[in-house]
């Protein structure tokens, strides 16, 4: 990290200097990276990196694996098992959010009706039943419910290239991914453990740190890039930073899982 | 259902376990199933299968289905208990049961105590049943299941279950009692302990001592929540949490090389053990200029009546001996009360509510036993500045915290979009910050006055109005069929579903506004600005709104009605009612609001029909309320008299409760005070003048069989007196009071504090023979200037014990209270014009024997100067002497032949003679007062008469009393004896 500091704004300097200083314990950062590990559900690198690192793993793999395996169910479209998977972990997880169950059976819902429109002539009849017995009784319950439910029936209706963007999104695969999300918060939270790695509220606080930096008008560089690769280009905007750069993670952990198990 | 029908005939284990699965995923989040499925006899189904199968697999699976079952409310208490599923869970919790399945377990019990907590609140009384979860047994299983845990995620639900079932099913003392004797008890205490030292606030020295590995942070509110339920009402208990031998450590252990390190973590100091303050440092005047102004704003005039040192409330209750409780160890108090607020500092949320509701029970604990009015001499300005400095330091660090929560509460929107774990943190805030709140600061005019300059005020009022907001209760699921509503009456109690309780949705309000009410009456306990102010925030009608009971069918009315807009007005919860009648009860106390906003408000009408309630509870908080509505200035007098109050007080007094009783009396009296005469006469009719006197004999304690405790044929027991030298001596004999006195905590068998008793190491005072000698309490109290070291933890708490506990010394208090409000009743009665009349009336009723005989008894000492018990004479308790004096000045100002009567009693001036040397001043005041009326002449032709009854005054030694207290320390004695001695030189 060298740059070539302005004559004109010697205090550029100044907070690069203090930068320097900054020490971080490798420990530290270790701890960190494996919390991450271990709170988005990465067993096998978990293990692996505990013995590269040498860190005692505090968590039973089997639990991380619980995880993965009901997200796993998630992103591959298979809602029944994963909601068996997590009542066979703590029916509590459902009992306790109606929100998040109405959500997943939802899904699951989308999931049934996407198989008949990509079977052309298919019956829709396991669908409809589906909505009636599992959703309908529920969405008088909450008027978002209801209009959830009538939201995803109209995809019944209409052809699946020719839907208006808030339609088209439930059948995007993001919201898998945003369920999936929620179920795993949803199960960290219910065995007491933080919902988010602490790696995640760091960036979100160093994002809130430099916004406020800025607002207050503090001599600071006017980019101050995390030390990712390719992280140069979408700086442009760096309020944006923090839901960029943690989505990137986000997204290249997730591919390293799949090769790693 | 089918896979109900599946498990009853799965042909195999394999089948049977698939079956539950399906069954359990059908009914997860499904409540309509989950009532087919009571009513289709699953329950028993379920229970079975976990009581006897062999399969492990099938019997989780049971488990999880009782766990979602037991989410589906109250109504599903009844079939649960009735199937015994509580103990049959219990039961699987064996040393060889897999993780799993203890989690599953106690989920599933956490469930039903949740369900179960909600149905307690239910306006209908038949389903109030029991829950019992925590015998001897499970105790010590859920002691080794927390004992034997390595730190993984597993052990750590456990944890938070086992801390949830406390808090949420522990409601009575004897189960608090027996829980804060267990060992699980100082598990927990020991986990905070240990959490502490994680997070790096304190080091942890101690080497002696083994603390557990640290729970998760997000535990630690669970474990301080659940510390508090089972502390909650007892100093006693609160001292066994602090005083425990890994909150000692956590401060004591700082002073390994031989000096004391605590007043680092004191409020000057601020928590600066490790080098910098955690805390902020707060500078506090070594001896306070702050003046502090006792009794009541609204009678400025009446703050010389009022004790110096009036605590807690119900200082004449406390008239125990301070050597019982020598101020304990304010170093380790202080030091635990700033622990206390960097946690809440340190926490949000809920997690910050439970440390400051810690905090307050510490600190209300430490001052129930703070005795600095009995501490002479050198000590007691050290010990006063101690204890001023941790209420300052409550005052600017933990006040407006609380107050910012009740901000925070009352500002929150409940916002849909987040997560269901920070909801349900949303709604215990909601529910419990007023209450908090109103904790902290009850009783410390200090702590209230910081806590309106905190804004509370502003953010209790509109809380508070909105609990009356209109709640739209949540629609029930559709259901294809109509529910089957018709339930056969003939079916087992394991399959009818129980009543549905209140809606989740009301029993929020209701908790929001009881906890409202809370801090309201808190706020208006002391200041007349505070209760102007919050009458000005417009409450004062939602006062009258609380003081109506639910009717006893609304569960079912609501029922029939789901999914309507419920009435902000329709009724309230117990604990409600006994919110708003404390909050009615301070708000009353300011002349001006009673008879303006309160009487506009018209309170005494919902007041007095809550003196019928079945509650026995609401019936006293109701009657609190009836004395400050029964002062003569009172404007709801005449409405409460109308209404039949005197009938209705009468009767409560004559029941067995104590409080009861003294509220009772007391509110009499307040009602006979310059009451015209035929509403004496039909108060003491109704009371009955037997009745009136036994109870001033105290005959009733010795009927209840707590007199013979007293001994030696004395049957007027006082518990202590000042004796001349100003020291309080206890008056229970040591035959009588010894620890082995029976106690319910030693059947327990968790007490190990009875090898204290027997433990007379390096000669030190132990209890029993407190009450002979004043030197040796001399002594122990001086170990409070000692080396922490000196201070011995469990001896003191054996004393703190005695004090809450024995059940003699509380009968005996009990009685006092009740004698005082007797005798200040025949004092009222013969207040005013009608005093002479009044008198007679007595005369004729009781007899004049009698009525001097009774004056006497109370007057004379209970124990004689040289006797084998004590060195000294020993009085009763000087409330009722001045009580019985005050009634010798109203005989005395009746008329002349009444003044001749009383004179010709000699053995009753014999008996007066020693108390106008009393060490307490107000003592002397009456003395005097009921001489300068004996001493009065009426007119000439009680000239002569006057003559003869100073003669009588002279030859008893009276006289030279008074003449003696011409030179006395106190201002008003002093002018008061000035006018005795003028009169009798007039003469």
């Amino acid at each position: 990290m060298s740059r070539t500091p302005s004559t004109a704004t010697p205090t550029w300097h100044h907070f690069e200097r203090k930068l320097e200083d900054v020490k971080p314990s490798k420990t530290d950062i270790n701890y960190l990276v494996m919390d991450y590990l271990v709170t988005n559900g990465y067993p096998a690198a978990a293990q692996k990196f505990a013995v590269e690192a040498n860190i005692q793993l505090t968590t039973d793999l089997q639990a991380i694996q619980e995880r993965v395996d009901i997200r796993t169910a998630i992103h591959s479209g298979d809602i029944q098992v994963a909601v068996e998977k997590i009542n066979e972990l703590n029916p509590q997880i459902l009992d306790e959010d109606p929100s998040l169950h109405f959500a997943l059976l939802r899904l699951q819902l989308v999931e049934l009706i996407r198989v008949c429109m990509d079977t052309p002539g298919s019956d829709i009849t396991s669908a409809l039943d589906f909505a009636t017995s599992q959703l309908a009784p529920r969405a008088p319950t909450n008027p978002q419910f209801l209009s959830d439910l009538e939201r995803t029936l109209a995809l019944l209706i209409f052809p699946s290239d020719k839907l208006d963007p808030a339609l088209a999104s439930l059948l995007d695969p993001s919201l898998r991914k945003e369920i999936a999300t929620r179920v795993n918060q949803a199960i960290l939270q219910n065995q007491g453990a933080r919902k988010e790695a602490r790696l995640r509220n760091l960036v979100k606080l160093r994002a809130f740190a430099e916004k406020k930096a800025r607002d207050t008008k503090k001599d600071i560089p006017d980019t101050l890039d995390i030390g990712l690769v390719g992280d140069s280009n979408n700086t442009s905007n760096s309020n944006d930073l923090a839901t960029n750069v943690s989505d990137i993670l986000m997204s290249n952990n997730s591919d390293n899982d799949h090769t790693v198990s | 259902m089918p896979a109900l029908t599946d498990v009853r005939h799965a042909a195999s284990a394999e089948a049977q376990v698939a079956a539950l699965r399906r069954l359990k995923n059908e009914l997860v989040g499904q409540g309509k199933r989950k009532e087919t499925l009571v009513c289709d006899g699953g329950i028993d189904v379920v229970v079975d299968i976990l009581s006897s199968s062999e399969d492990d697999d099938a019997r989780l699976q049971a488990t999880l289905i009782i766990a979602t079952i037991a989410n589906g409310g109250p109504a599903f208490v009844t079939p649960l208990l009735a199937a015994n599923a509580p103990q049959v869970l219990l039961d699987s919790l064996a040393h060889d049961t897999p993780s799993k399945r203890v989690t599953a377990s106690l989920q599933a019990l956490r469930n039903i105590a949740a369900a179960w907590r909600a149905s307690q609140q239910s306006p209908q009384q038949e389903i109030h049943t029991r829950l019992d979860l925590f015998t001897r047994h499970s105790i010590e299983v859920f002691h080794d299941l927390l004992r034997q845990s390595p730190p993984c995620s597993a052990r750590m639900q456990h944890l938070r279950l086992i801390t949830d079932l406390i808090t949420l099913s522990v409601i009575s003392d004897t189960k608090k009692a027996a829980l804060s004797q267990s060992p699980l008890f100082e598990i927990l205490t020991a986990l905070l302990v240990s959490h502490t030292v994680i997070s790096g606030l304190v080091t942890w020295q101690a080497e002696g001592v083994q603390l557990p590995p640290p729970p998760q942070a997000s535990s630690v509110s669970h474990i301080i929540s659940a510390i508090c339920t089972i502390v909650e009402g007892s100093a006693y208990r609160t001292h066994r949490f602090f005083l425990s031998s890994t909150v000692r450590a956590l401060f004591i252990g700082q002073s390994w090389n031989n000096t004391d390190e605590r007043h680092l973590f004191s409020a000057r100091q601020g928590f600066a053990n490790t080098g910098e303050p955690l805390l902020p440092v707060l500078h506090i005047p070594a001896y306070g200029t702050t003046t502090y102004h006792y009794g009541s704003r609204a009678f400025p005039a009446m703050a010389a009546l009022q004790s110096k040192h009036a605590k807690r409330g119900n200082s004449h209750y406390v008239t125990f001996d301070e050597n019982l409780a020598p101020g304990g160890d304010m170093d380790h108090a202080n030091a635990v009360c700033s622990w206390l607020l960097l946690l809440a500092r340190s926490a949000a949320g809920h997690g910050r509510l439970v440390a400051l509701r810690l905090l307050a029970l510490v600190n209300n604990s430490v001052d129930a036993m703070d005795s600095s009015d009995a501490i002479v001499g050198g000590h007691r300005t050290e010990y006063t500045q101690k204890n001023r400095e941790r209420k300052k330091q409550i005052a600017v660090l933990g006040v407006p915290l609380a107050a910012k929560m009740v901000q925070i509460a009352n500002e929150s929107k409940m916002a849909e979009g987040s997560s269901s774990a920070q909801h349900a943190d949303d709604v215990l805030v909601k529910e419990q910050a007023c209450d908090v709140l109103a904790l902290l600061i009850r009783d410390f005019d200090e702590l209230q006055i910081a806590a309106v300059d905190a804004g509370a005020i502003k953010h209790v009022c509109p809380l508070l109005k909105k609990t009356f907001d209109p709640v739209p209760l949540a629609k029930p699921m559709w259901s294809a069929r109509t529910a089957g509503t018709g339930k056969p009456a003939d079916l087992p109690l394991t399959r009818q579903l129980g009543s549905r309780g209140l809606p989740s949705e009301i029993l929020h309000a209701m908790r929001c506004r009881q906890s409202a009410l809370q801090a309201l009456a808190a706020l208006a306990e002391k200041e007349d600005i505070h209760r102007k102010a919050i009458v000005e925030a417009g409450v004062v009608p939602c006062i009258f709104d609380a003081l109506k009971p639910f009717p006893s069918d609304y569960a079912e009315t609501l029922a029939k009605n789901r999914g309507q807009v419920v009435g902000p007005k329709d009724g309230n919860t117990t604990a409600v009612l006994l919110a708003a009648c404390r909050a009615a009860k301070t708000m009353s106390r300011s002349v001006s609001l009673l008879r303006t906003s309160l009487i506009d408000a018209g309170i005494a009408k919902p007041v007095f029909q809550l003196l019928h309630h079945t509650d026995p509870e609401v019936q006293l908080a109701a009657t609190d309320v009836c004395i400050n509505l029964l002062l003569e200035f009172s404007p709801m007098r005449e409405d409460l008299i109308a209404e039949g109050v005197v009938k209705t007080l009468a009767d409560h007094a004559r029941r067995s409760e104590p409080a009861l009783r003294v509220s009772s009396l007391w509110a009499l009296k307040h009602l006979v005070s310059s009451s015209p005469k035929e509403i004496k006469v039909k108060t003491i009719e109704e009371l009955g003048t037997g009745w009136l006197v036994g109870v001033i004999r105290g005959e009733h304690l010795q009927q209840r069989g707590h007199g013979e405790v007293a001994g030696g044929g004395v049957s007027v027991a006082g518990l202590s007196t000042p004796n001349a030298a100003g020291e309080q001596v206890d008056l229970l004999n040591p035959s009588s009071t010894g620890m082995d006195v029976d106690d319910p905590d030693d059947d327990q068998g968790y007490d190990e504090e009875e090898e204290v008793v027997n433990d007379d190491e390096d000669g030190e005072v132990m209890y029993d023979e407190l009450s002979s000698t004043h030197y040796q309490a001399s002594q122990l109290r001086s170990t409070i200037q000692q080396a922490p070291s000196a201070f011995n933890s469990k001896r003191y708490l054996s004393s703190v014990r005695e004090i809450e506990q024995n059940p003699s010394l509380r009968a005996r208090q009990d009685d006092v209270a009740v004698q005082e409000q007797a005798l200040d009743f025949i004092r009222n009665l013969l207040n005013g014009e009608d005093c002479a009349g009044m008198f007679d009336y007595l005369l004729q009723h009781i007899g004049s024997a009698k009525i001097f005989e009774l004056l006497t008894e109370k007057l004379v000492r209970v124990i004689d100067a040289g006797s084998s018990t004590s060195a000294r004479p020993v009085y009763g308790p000087s409330a009722l002497i001045i009580s019985t004096v005050n009634i010798l000045t109203h005989i005395a100002n009746a008329l002349p032949r009444h003044k001749q009567l009383l004179i010709a009693q000699k053995p009753l001036l014999q008996a007066w003679l020693p108390h106008f040397s009393h060490p307490d001043r107000k003592v002397r005041v009456a003395c005097v007062w009921a001489i300068n009326s004996l001493t009065w002449i009426d007119d000439d032709s009680d000239r002569r008469d006057a003559r003869a009854r100073a003669q009588e005054l002279r030859s008893c030694g009276i006289e030279t009393a008074v003449r003696q207290l011409i030179g006395d320390g106190d201002l008003d004695v002093k002018e008061r004896a000035k006018t005795a001695v003028r009169q009798f030189e007039q003469l």
